[in-house]
């Protein structure tokens, strides 16, 4: 599935035609049997899930990280250098050192896959016609990046991981800076090095984490995620080599959130990139960053996620938060806009990852489906509004809802879901995310929460300015269409999850639930709260029949029980240091 | 078997609108067209039928627990009442499971409903005021080009609202209070081309998601101290409460206080109450049922449904009880010298929430006056929408027939012209002013007599009598203002402004029917429900709220507000029918006053330089410092490879001699530090 | 005893593929002169016979590589000048995989009645570096280290005869011969403490003579050692030579600069240091030397780099830049635990080096025509829609060198961090951190290459190329730099046997 994009761009590729409707098919096509295929392999999930039964499968996994479906097969194998003579037997038994080409799919990276393949239909769909210089390398482009994001998505090696993540910069690079704006190379160059000068430094720590744990526990494949993940559930390292080993690993996971300060690359970027590329850079490739951190930094250096990494990453989401959010509410430019209002809502993707438990996990991630949706489907408008009016500035247009209704209706069902309303996605992720803070810190969560104020704040003034009031448009651009067919089914699917996800969310949830339960695990070993006693000592009692004769028992035990750190107590407070 | 079925049933009070809605918004343009009002009323028509049968089952039934598993927390409930807390344990008259909206770790969110007493009453009151609004609309917005439009977005709102009170937990409760904001934020912007529309729906949103916010950690709050979200397992578990309150009493005052933040946004209280006068930009049924009827109370509706928390937190029912004060003593101050019709009716609804908050608020005299207390506020809640509805149909009409001119001083003497809405006007004028027997009389009685007992309070006593003699002073205002815009609208001499055409009208027959209906209620509700304490026995069905005491009429009270709203109308009458030149005179002399009544203490302008001003600086700092700072940094760190390759390159001369120095002398560099290396 | 007879078979045997090389160069050289007529004219299409040729002689030696098999280690090994083991495997596979690419390369840059020379000079030179890592004594590997010398400094005149050039090759020859002398001078000090000239004997007698008090005396010729052989790699502060010689000479002279020193190099230092010996005494001593060059090597080749913009100067200051990776790779300590040891790292990426760097000359050789040649940065703008597979492969090619997956470049320096790390030393810790940086600010001006290419209009229309052989070898190149990526295992395998000896 992964490199069917891919085989459809070399396809593309070796018979570039010049006629630019059989790429477009070509890759529309393409895209949709990537699209289909997933939802296949999605479906075949749930039906397996339904089978075992959702809560006896969270309660079987013993791994934080460990793929429902996996595919393996060795790469590099370096421990054929270890037939050294020097070195007994005894010793080198067990210290393989397997590159494998290790995919998998679990709950998150199905979620993801979904996302991915339904972003690049609708991104091909958007440039059937805005695209019309060097059409052929367009489409290849969009296929390739599309096989980085699933690949980066299902892989379980850490090196393969790495590999995916960083080869998606490579068509990005064309993408905005063949197909971009004025100042595209510009942007082009800044967004790659930026983003691969932090990524080194994750290469660094990852191999820094696979030496170290090599070094410290035989291992048949230090590569394979789920095998370390499990040893070093069962022996963890270090807790200062773990704090290193997380802070060389954010700094590529942070730049590509991105996290403030390190953001700057990506305003730039959106407004330069075509809209598919906008659409793909936002929705997708952002999570690559969030993906990251889930996948390895959360699983296998637990404790400095405690010790640093609460901290640290809660205080920059929350920041950004707020910053994206300010940055959002000064811009004039559309684009832009969007793009800083995603600042500010990976930052309740971080915040909600980082309360480390289930409420902020699932939250977050599920914050990252609904972002994908939702400024996904923000940049699909925004560059439909560009393609008829050939500007983006909200001060030269106004009352565009009255020009072309439709697109605004689909504008502001989509800031809605943006901007959190219930019963749209954006809701239930920063919900989820910030009662995960909330629980866990309650400060960062209480700061983060007034980032829903501005959310609104920004993205009812774009709608104020540019569709609502008299109507203000550039010179000729008197009769422009509405939203058309091509466009609308671009669109559709996007605001239908948005309104799915929002009022019925339990599928993706139950899609998630056994890695969430599996990373949280380790989180939870030593919380154990009083008030979780209470609870079950009150449900038992409830449940028991015989009332009358624990009446007075319980009379009593309300004025016993003198000290309740309720709440308080939630907290995770594990013991640190060892 | 009814009841079976009213589980289904439930579903279909807020269904009905829905599928009025859904149906609008898809087909609405294209099939419905101008009979658009006619689905929107059919599914209201049904909402309302199954709320009376709720409501009347209620009457009958009592404590009629249908679910399953209600057993047992009526079981817990029962052992408890020997705690003294009163009749506690949440158990519901219907409630119906739906499905499971998210299960995370222990967070389970069902998309339960419920009905009670105290949902039947909001129920009832929402359906029936949103049915014959719904009416009036269907007349009064004839001929727009976003017919279909409004209706569905109305339909939506009944929807929302009808959930909200059926929501059995705070998340769902949340969902929906946030839902309500939506429509009122589409409807307001109903007449999106007009930038004081666009503006007032975005101020609106953005002011109630500051209220929405502390209501969000409010949740939150709950969520960590309780460990669930239901109303079963927060407010029907008084024992836990009171556990909780006496040893960590700073969780109980925090879930309370910021649900209260919550509450004040929503409805409108100062300093949150700046968006409800400049949502009269929507049209005028919309602030009849949502800005005056029914959404604004949602936060009385919830406060009073927290009551289990609240009576745990005195210091919090104090503070309620003075933010309503304030801002019924504010709003009415304001409302004295507006001139626009509608803003006069919006300032004096906030006033009157101010006025259900203060009887929340007096809550605090204690535990066994809660009841009563809540009682009067949700009292109070019933009354007005039925006569702030018919007030602001009436102003509608007015304002139909004038051509959408609504400032009082361009028209006046319409009683010969419109009397039907004149008629209407003044009996809804007679209740909210308090005019013995009409329905404000009673429950405004009821709430300064829950006040007055809260005076009796020993720590608070005295900041009661001060709250008691601002609502008695806000009761004097109120029947001022009224009549005021009373008189300046339909007495004196004719006049009518060029917009109204030739031939000023009456309203047709479909909003004159609704405004009659509606008017029919002002007058008469209250003294169906209020001395018989029909009501107060009703709502204390309401499972959650603490025993009351003996209901009796209070006729000192009575008295007083008699005095006091006979005389505020008198004032009106001597001021503006009698002589005009006084009342201008003394507007003269208040002089400073006068213009800050008039330009509502300034209240916009503050929160503008003080919080709008602030964080656009601070957003434009934020764009200055990501260009001048960040992008700067980078492009230093970026830069320094180059400099230290040009600062280099004079050693690249192209010269082999000086090639070889720098070899051999690199060479010399590396033994000489080699040998100190490992001889030292 | 064995008698010399044997001794000599023995000896052919172990470097029949050299022999065949060098006895071809011979023949060229020998019959050239026949074929050109005195005014210098021959007949058309002679440089397809001696390219042929010459080509079927590479191959005949990759046949012959593939089916000697000679035991690794054998007896006979400490009385023989040639050793046989894994490391002459691969310098052998390495060094004919680029000849062929070199040949393809100059096959149509060079007029007829030269054609005969120049390949010959190049099988020599290929003969040489083979030779290299065959060489068991001091003498013979500064014998063979010649051989690749002199007629690189012919080759590099023939291909380009104007001033500039003269210029460059004479620069070349007067820095170069400097470096022999160090190296011979630190040859010499090494018998001088050892008392032998033979390889092995000097690796056993350091360590049977323990390490107390020997180092110091061992410290001038290491550093001899490690500047001549720097001077190969072109390691800062022996690395002036590269850009400017590069700039004067032909591609194929930039390509083979920037190609085969390197495999020499590389091969000369596991040789001499001992790399594959775990305990390399000559390497304890010139480990930190090693490992300020490479920190050097790499940050001055990286910045200089992106100020050029004449692109063969670039390309001369990328080969610095990785020459510093290497050394990385070299500066590694042995240990016993790691799992991962800096030379097969190095080895694994010298193959990738080679590969993409010949890529990029041939690319530029395929591009360039003398009505329309490609001397700067901007000559290549737009090729994408002038070339487009060109630039694609150009830029598969860069993004190698960059370090970027899917190319090979990835896993090299991957492997290199690897073991960087896995010296379990902070020095390399701090050399992998170095490391990732230059690979960062090397990015840039690689992306810069790529970004004029693909975003940039096309300069002036072009006709399509049809310099076939050398778009063969960027084929060839394009195919190991993918190839190696996607199935690493295939050279990997041949490493491992390396350390295995």
């Amino acid at each position: 599935m992964i490199f069917l994009p891919a085989v459809g761009a070399v396809l593309l590729m070796i018979f570039r035609s010049s006629e630019t409707s059989v790429s477009r098919w070509t890759a529309l096509w393409v895209s949709l049997a990537t699209l289909g295929l997933s939802l296949t392999l999605a479906a075949h999930d749930a039906s397996n899930m339904n089978q075992q039964g959702g809560v006896s499968r969270a309660s079987t996994q013993q791994n934080p990280v460990q793929p429902r479906l996996g595919f393996r097969h060795t790469w590099l194998d370096f421990s054929e250098s270890h037939a050294n003579k020097n070195i007994p037997v005894a010793e080198r038994y067990g210290r393989g050192l397997k590159l494998e080409f290790y995919l998998g799919l679990d709950g998150i990276s199905i979620l993801m896959v979904l996302l991915t393949s339904l972003l690049t239909v609708s991104a091909i769909l958007i440039s059937w016609e805005s695209v019309r210089e060097r059409v052929t390398e367009y489409y290849v482009c969009l296929l390739i990046l599309e096989t980085g994001l699933l690949g980066a998505f299902c892989a379980f090696d850490l090196v393969l991981f790495y590999i995916f993540f960083e080869f998606t910069l490579i068509p990005l690079f064309f993408l905005v800076g063949i197909w971009g704006g004025a100042q595209r190379r510009y942007a082009a160059t800044r967004f790659f090095i930026y983003t691969l000068s932090g990524s080194l430094v994750t290469l660094l720590g990852l191999v820094m984490l696979i030496i170290q744990t090599n070094q410290q526990i035989p291992l048949s494949n230090p590569f394979s995620l789920p095998e370390l993940s499990r040893a070093l559930a069962e022996n963890p390292m270090h807790v200062s080599m773990q704090v290193t080993l997380f802070l060389a690993l954010s700094a590529g996971f942070m730049i590509k959130v991105p996290l403030v300060p390190f953001h700057t690359w990506l305003p730039l970027a959106h407004v330069e990139a075509p809209t598919a590329g906008s659409v793909l850079l936002a929705g997708v490739l952002l999570k690559l960053g969030t993906v990251g951190f889930l996948r390895l930094a959360l699983p296998l250096l637990p404790d400095a996620c405690i010790q640093v990494g609460v901290p640290l990453i809660a205080t920059l989401s929350t920041i950004g938060i707020i910053y994206g959010a300010l940055g959002a509410l000064a811009q004039n430019d559309i684009k832009r806009l969007v793009a800083y209002s995603s600042i500010s809502h990976l930052g309740f993707c971080m915040l909600g990852l980082f309360a480390l438990n289930a409420a902020g996990i699932s939250g977050s991630i599920l914050q990252m489906l609904n972002h994908g949706l939702s400024t996904g489907a923000l940049f699909l408008l925004v560059g439909m509004i560009y393609e008829r009016y050939h500007t983006r500035q909200l001060t030269e247009l106004g009352g565009l809802a009255q020009k072309i209704p439709l697109i605004s209706v689909a504008m502001i069902f989509i800031c809605f879901a943006s901007m959190g309303v219930p019963g749209l996605n954006g809701f239930v992720g920063e919900f989820l995310s910030l009662l995960g803070m909330f629980e866990a810190h309650p400060i960062y969560a209480v700061i983060g929460a007034s980032g829903v104020i501005l959310g609104a704040w920004y993205l009812l003034t774009l709608l104020q300015r540019g569709f609502f009031g008299p109507v203000k448009i550039p010179p000729h651009t008197e009769h422009v269409p509405d939203i058309q067919l091509r466009e609308a089914i671009a669109v559709l699917p996007l605001a239908v999850l948005c309104l799915w996800i929002g009022v019925y969310p339990s599928p993706v949830m139950k899609t998630i639930e056994p890695d969430v339960n599996g990373l949280v695990r380790q989180f939870e070993r030593d919380r154990t709260t009083l008030f979780e006693n209470q609870n079950r000592e009150a449900t038992a009692q409830a449940v028991s029949k015989e009332i009358q004769s624990q009446r007075h028992q319980h009379g009593a035990s309300a004025h016993a029980v003198t000290q309740i750190p309720v709440g308080a107590a939630r907290s995770s407070d594990r013991d640190i240091v060892r | 078997m009814f009841e079976n079925f009213m589980e289904t049933g439930l579903w279909l009070i807020p269904g009905a609108p829905l599928l009025a809605a859904a149906l609008l918004a898809l087909f609405g343009k294209a099939f419905f067209g101008e009979r658009s009002h006619q689905v929107c009323i059919a599914g209201i028509t049904v909402s309302l039928l199954l709320s009376l049968i709720v409501l009347f089952s209620g009457m009958k039934g009592g404590h009629a627990s249908v679910s399953h598993g209600d057993e047992n927390v009526e079981a817990v409930s029962q052992s408890h009442t020997t705690l003294g807390v009163g009749d506690n344990g949440l158990s519901a008259i219907y409630k119906s499971n739906g499905y499971e909206w998210l299960h995370v770790g222990d967070l389970r969110i069902g998309v339960d409903i419920r009905a009670d007493a105290m949902t039947a009453i909001m129920l009832t009151t929402v359906t029936l005021v949103s049915l014959l609004v719904a009416i009036f609309a269907g007349g009064y917005m004839h001929g727009d080009p976003g017919y279909p439009r409004f209706f569905a977005a109305f339909s939506l709102f009944v929807f929302s609202m009808c959930m909200l009170v059926l929501a059995n937990n705070f998340l769902l409760l949340f969902v929906f209070w946030e839902a309500v904001g939506l429509c009122s934020y589409l409807l307001i912007g109903f007449w999106f081309t007009r930038p004081s529309a666009a503006a007032a729906a975005k101020k609106a949103f953005v002011v109630n998601r500051i209220g929405d916010f502390g209501f969000l950690l409010g949740i939150f709050l709950i969520w960590t101290t309780f460990g669930t979200l239901d109303y079963e397992g927060v407010l029907g578990r008084p024992d836990l409460i009171a556990r909780i309150a006496a040893t960590s009493p700073e969780l109980i005052y925090g879930i309370t206080i910021l649900l209260f933040i919550g509450a004040m946004g929503k409805s409108a209280q100062f300093p949150l109450h700046v968006w409800l006068p400049d949502a009269m930009e929507g049209p005028t049924p919309v602030s009849a049922l949502i800005h005056a009827a029914t959404m604004v109370t949602a936060g009385v509706y919830m406060v009073a449904r927290c009551t289990p928390l609240y009576i745990h937190s005195p210091e919090v029912q104090v503070t309620i009880a003075t933010i309503g004060g304030i801002t019924a003593l504010v709003a009415a101050l304001i409302a004295l010298t507006q001139f626009d019709l509608k803003r006069v009716l919006a300032y004096s609804t906030v006033s009157q929430l101010g006025f259900m908050f203060l009887a929340l608020g007096s809550a605090a005299a204690g535990a066994e006056f809660a009841t009563f207390a809540v009682t009067a506020a949700m009292f109070h809640l019933f009354t007005h929408a039925f006569f702030k509805a018919v007030l602001f149909l009436s102003a509608g009409s007015v304002m139909h027939s004038m051509g959408d001119v609504i400032d009082m001083r361009r028209f006046g003497g319409l009683k010969r012209v419109m009397p039907t809405t004149h008629g209407c006007f003044l009996a809804g004028a007679l209740a909210l002013a308090g005019f013995p027997l009409l329905s404000g009389f009673w429950s405004k009685d009821d709430i300064i007599a829950a006040l007055s007992q809260a005076t009796h309070h020993e720590t608070y006593g005295t900041l009661f009598f001060v709250l008691w003699c601002i609502a008695l002073i806000t009761a004097l205002l109120t029947a001022f203002y009224t009549f005021r815009a009373y008189f300046l609208t339909f007495h004196g001499p004719e006049r009518f402004p060029p917009e109204a055409g030739h031939h000023p009208h009456e309203a047709p027959p479909a909003m004159a029917q609704p405004l009659r209906v509606l008017a029919f209620f002002s007058l008469t509700i209250g003294l169906i429900v209020g001395p018989t304490t029909l009501f107060a026995h009703y709502l204390e069905k309401t499972p959650g709220l603490p025993a009351a005491g003996e209901h009796h009429l209070h006729w000192d009270v009575m008295l007083i507000s008699t005095v006091v709203a006979l005389g505020g109308i008198g004032l009106a009458y001597a001021a503006y029918v009698g002589s005009r030149v006084q009342i201008t005179a003394w507007a003269n002399r208040m002089g400073s006053m006068y213009r800050w009544s008039q330009e509502r203490f300034y209240l916009d302008e503050i929160f503008f330089a003080l919080l709008v001003l602030p964080l656009r600086g601070l957003a434009q700092l934020c764009l200055l410092f990501d260009r001048y700072v960040i992008d700067r940094l980078l492009d230093f760190i970026g830069a320094v490879p180059r400099w230290f390759g040009r600062g280099l390159q004079p050693l690249q001369n192209g010269l082999v001699p000086s090639y070889l120095l720098v070899m051999f002398g690199g060479l010399i560099v590396m033994v000489l530090l080699m040998m100190q290396a490992w001889a030292g | 005893m064995i008698s010399s007879v044997e001794i000599f078979a023995d000896s052919v045997s172990r470097i029949l593929p050299e022999l065949v090389l060098i006895v071809t160069a011979c023949v060229q050289f020998l019959a050239a002169p026949f074929l050109v007529s005195s005014d210098g004219t021959a007949p058309a299409g002679l440089r397809h016979r001696w390219g042929g040729l010459t080509l079927i002689a590479l191959v005949f030696s990759l046949v012959l590589w593939n089916t000697s098999s000679v035991p690794y280690g054998g007896a006979s090994s400490l009385y023989s000048p040639f050793q046989i083991d894994g490391l002459v495997w691969f310098t052998r596979g390495l060094t004919v995989a680029v000849g062929i690419v070199l040949v393809l390369l100059s096959w149509n840059q060079i007029p007829d009645n030269q054609a005969a020379e120049t390949h010959g000079c190049l099988l020599i030179t290929l003969a040489g570096v083979s030779l290299v890592s065959v060489m068991n004594d001091l003498v013979y590997l500064f014998l063979a280290l010649e051989l690749v010398s002199i007629p690189t400094y012919v080759l590099m005149y023939l291909s380009r005869k104007d001033a500039v050039a003269q210029e460059a090759v004479t620069k070349y020859f007067l820095l170069s011969v400097f470096s022999s002398a160090l190296l011979l001078f630190g040859f010499s000090y090494l018998y001088g403490v050892t008392g032998s000239t033979h390889l092995q004997a000097i690796q056993s007698g350091l360590q049977s003579s323990g390490l107390s008090g020997v180092p110091v005396v061992l410290v001038v010729p290491t550093l001899l050692i490690i500047a001549a052989l720097g001077f190969r790699l072109s390691a800062v502060p022996f690395h002036f030579y590269a850009p400017d010689v590069f700039q004067g000479t032909s591609f194929l002279g930039a390509a083979l600069l920037a190609v085969v020193p390197k495999i020499v190099g590389v091969a000369a230092f596991v040789r001499i240091f001992g790399l594959l010996d775990t305990t390399g005494v000559l390497l304890h001593i010139g480990a930190p030397a090693l490992w300020i060059i490479a920190v050097i090597t790499m940050i001055v080749g990286n910045v200089f780099a992106l100020l050029q913009n004449n692109i063969r100067r670039l390309l001369a200051y990328s080969s610095i830049a990785h020459a510093g990776y290497l050394l990385v790779g070299l500066a590694i300590q042995q240990n016993r635990i790691a799992p991962l040891a800096g030379v097969q790292a190095v080895l694994f990426y010298l193959a990738v080096y080679g590969a993409m760097t010949a890529g990029v000359f041939a690319i530029l050789v395929y591009l360039n025509r003398t009505d329309r040649s490609i001397e700067t940065v901007s000559d290549l703008a737009g090729l994408s829609q002038t070339h487009p597979t060109a630039a694609l492969m150009t830029a598969i090619f860069l993004f190698s060198l960059t370090g970027l997956p899917p190319t090979a470049g990835f896993l090299g320096k991957l492997n290199l961090f690897m073991a960087a790390w896995s010296e379990g030393t902070s020095s390399g810790r701090w050399l992998a951190g170095f490391m990732a940086v230059n690979a960062a600010i090397g990015a840039w001006y690689y992306l810069r290459l790529v970004a004029t290419m693909y975003l940039d209009p096309p300069a002036k229309p072009v006709d399509r190329n049809q310099d076939v052989p050398s778009f063969i070898g960027v084929v060839l190149c394009a195919t190991v730099v993918l190839g190696l990526f996607a199935v690493p295992h295939w050279l990997w395998q041949w490493i491992a046997m390396i350390a295995a000896v």
